[in-house]
């Protein structure tokens, strides 16, 4: 198994309008991709697909050899996205959204592995603060502490890099570099083309909800 | 073309039936020709609670075999079913007003009608308001299956909270005239039904279609790798 | 511990320390509830002999209107910053989302309904027996089963919250008339049994509304 997505002929609607359209994409495994294109060009989209968070009108598509109708459970498991959304619990603490979120995982941590991982971002000193109080760049880099969770295969990231301070961005890049280290595959989306150009093998440019070349 | 010829007979029969039933049935001896009104209501209780069948094996099966035709079946025969339930209820009042001299009563049938009307009503409201087809069909087939599992229920449980409704005459207590022109009308309204039915699933796939059309993925640009 | 228990209980816990950290919602509901009972007598009779004969009917009913509140917000909270998609890319199993939900507006009903009984026998001068309890988690056990069902449908439609107490009242009719007979037969020193049937048919309707929304939960919850 080579190949980590193979998508042909993808396509989605929302009511009458196709936000993506003829998607035929072909991922290798350990592979680093770029996604550019302006706002509505289908970024979020297709990355949402990806995750099995929404389903395509048209055409067919496999990640890690299955198919996302029958499968879904597996490949949310092996794969994590980083979202808009910071998908966190405003009246929780760092700590307690690390630990439901490894919970329903079904990781079996202990609060020193939570604890390490606050270190490597650098957010330890807020642990037991609810998160509501935190600036968002604190928040911002308890998302990034969210995907370092079990051991994931694929990581998708949906415009990573704003509300990100200085630190944010160096933590981040220096995960990536770890995660194409450990040849993981990696989709990055972004409007920032220089940062993200350094971390990838090639750039796939969406127009209109197609690849333009 | 064949579709109009089709209705015309079953607008004639249901006449026919008609006709059979408020003329050639005798008055009843007690109730005289109040009873006539029966002809009407009680095919369309019938009906209405064979659609709500229809319309429940429309959603169990959608939901285990995920093809539209199932939803559209669901769809199109709680709709049908809706507003024949909705004719039952009047149709039932303007009868109960001469019987028992009052236009409602607490009856187990009639309330758990009009607990159906709402319930299905909910439904219907429902599907208006999810853009998504797929995720529409899916959700309004499960509350369908829950409701319809709840019709027994509410029916036994308002029993017990009290009753008054007539008991169902046996055809053998009836005269035969009469149980004639019941059953001609129970046919006559089912073929209707059944008309209105497939009328309205046709209506619903041309929809899809149509849709589908309007918004088929826009074309490949010229020079776009494929 | 299998991963399903583990996500219900984690999804369980989650909801109570977030309704325990701004208990404003537990306070509303409760003086809501107290309200009810105020409104219902103001309206209705000053009698007490009366009252008391009507207790059982308006203690369920102020138990349904208050509850909605809370069934409301039960995924209406998920909703915000993406918080339900982030569950469901964890790979949460959408039953153990819906049971956890579910035993968290069991507990915060129980909690309710603790509140509302010791306020009913003063204010409607009604007694109190220990063998209401089994009609008081019955019925409950019910209305947040299907109250958790049509939350988790309405929250997941655009517009849909003023939905839920149009689908969901009319599906409770067979639990409110049952809990209310019930309660009244307790009240009353019911020595004929009477109420067995009654409680029968609670069970059965608990049974068959949870087997069924937890076997369509998917449905409602994935995408």
């Amino acid at each position: 198994m080579n190949n980590i997505i193979e998508m042909v002929e993808i396509g989605r609607r929302f009511d009458r309008s196709w936000v993506l359209a003829h998607m035929n994409l072909t991922i290798k495994k350990g592979e680093s991709v770029a996604l550019f294109g302006a706002n509505g060009s289908g970024k979020s989209t297709l990355l949402k697909i990806l995750a099995t968070l929404l389903s395509p009108t048209t055409g067919r598509f496999q990640i890690f050899g299955k198919n996302p109708e029958k499968e879904k459970s597996f490949i949310r498991r092996h794969l994590r996205l980083l979202g808009h959304d910071k998908q966190l619990y405003g009246s929780l603490t760092p700590l307690e959204n690390l630990r439901l979120a490894a919970r329903i995982r079904g990781l079996d941590y202990n609060d020193k592995i939570f604890e390490s991982l606050l270190g490597q971002l650098q957010i330890l000193p807020f642990k037991d603060q609810p998160i509501g109080e935190l600036s968002e760049g604190t928040k911002k880099k308890l998302v990034l502490a969210k995907l370092l969770l079990g051991d994931p295969e694929l990581i998708l990231m949906d415009e990573p890099y704003p509300a990100l301070d200085k630190s944010g961005r160096e933590i981040l890049g220096h995960l990536i570099h770890e995660w194409r280290h450990e040849g993981k595959t990696l989709i990055i989306a972004s409007h920032d083309h220089e940062e993200t150009i350094k971390h990838v093998d090639r750039v796939l440019t969406l127009q209109g909800g197609m690849i333009s070349s | 073309m064949k579709s109009k010829v089709i209705l015309i007979f079953l607008i004639l029969f249901f006449a026919f039936a008609q006709y059979w039933g408020l003329v050639r049935a005798p008055a009843d001896r007690m109730m005289g020709d109040v009873y006539r009104i029966l002809f009407v209501h009680v095919p369309a209780a019938w009906n209405a609670l064979l659609l709500l069948t229809v319309s429940f094996v429309g959603c169990l099966l959608y939901l285990l075999r995920r093809k539209e035709f199932w939803d559209r079946l669901a769809h199109s025969s709680m709709e049908i079913g809706l507003v024949l339930t909705g004719l039952v209820l009047p149709l039932g009042s303007l009868w109960a007003k001469p019987t028992w001299g009052v236009w409602w009563t607490w009856d187990p049938r009639l309330t758990t009608t009009m607990i159906l009307f709402i319930l299905y009503a909910g439904v219907l409201i429902l599907r208006q308001l999810i853009d998504d087809p797929v995720r529409r069909a899916k959700i309004s087939s499960a509350v369908g299956l829950l409701i319809y599992l709840n019709v027994p229920i509410v029916y036994l449980s308002v029993r017990w909270w009290r009753s008054l409704h007539q008991l169902q005459s046996s055809p053998s207590t009836m005269d035969p005239q009469m149980v004639l022109a019941l059953r001609l009308n129970a046919f006559a309204l089912l073929g209707l039904a059944v008309f209105f039915l497939v009328q309205r699933m046709r209506l619903l796939k041309r929809e899809a279609l149509i849709e589908e059309k309007e918004s088929l993925p826009p074309p490949l640009p010229r020079g776009a790798q494929s | 511990m299998t991963l399903f228990f583990q996500q219900t209980v984690a999804i369980l816990s989650k909801d109570f320390l977030m309704e325990y950290r701004d208990r404003s919602r537990l306070l509303s509901t409760l003086l809501f509830g107290l309200l009810l009972l105020l409104l219902f007598s103001f309206a209705l009779s000053v009698d007490p002999a009366l009252m008391r004969k009507m207790a059982p009917g308006l203690f369920w009913l102020t138990l349904f209107f208050a509850s909605t509140l809370s069934l409301e917000h039960s995924f209406q909270k998920e909703r915000e910053e993406g918080r339900w998609e982030g569950l469901l890319i964890l790979g949460i199993d959408p039953r153990a989302l819906f049971l956890g939900k579910l035993l968290g507006n069991l507990l915060f009903i129980s909690l309710l309904q603790l509140f509302l009984l010791p306020l009913m026998a003063v204010l409607y001068d009604i007694q109190l027996s220990w063998t209401l309890g089994t009609v008081l988690v019955l019925g409950s056990l019910g209305l947040s089963t299907l109250g958790t069902f049509y939350s988790a449908l309405t929250a997941s439609l655009r517009e849909g919250q003023f939905l839920l107490p149009l689908l969901l009242y009319p599906m409770l009719v067979p639990l409110l008339l049952a809990s209310v007979k019930v309660t009244e037969l307790v009240l009353a020193r019911d020595l004929f049994g009477q109420q067995v049937a009654w409680l029968k048919l609670l069970i059965v309707f608990d049974i068959i509304f949870l087997l069924g929304s937890l076997l369509t939960a998917e449905f409602l919850i994935d995408r």
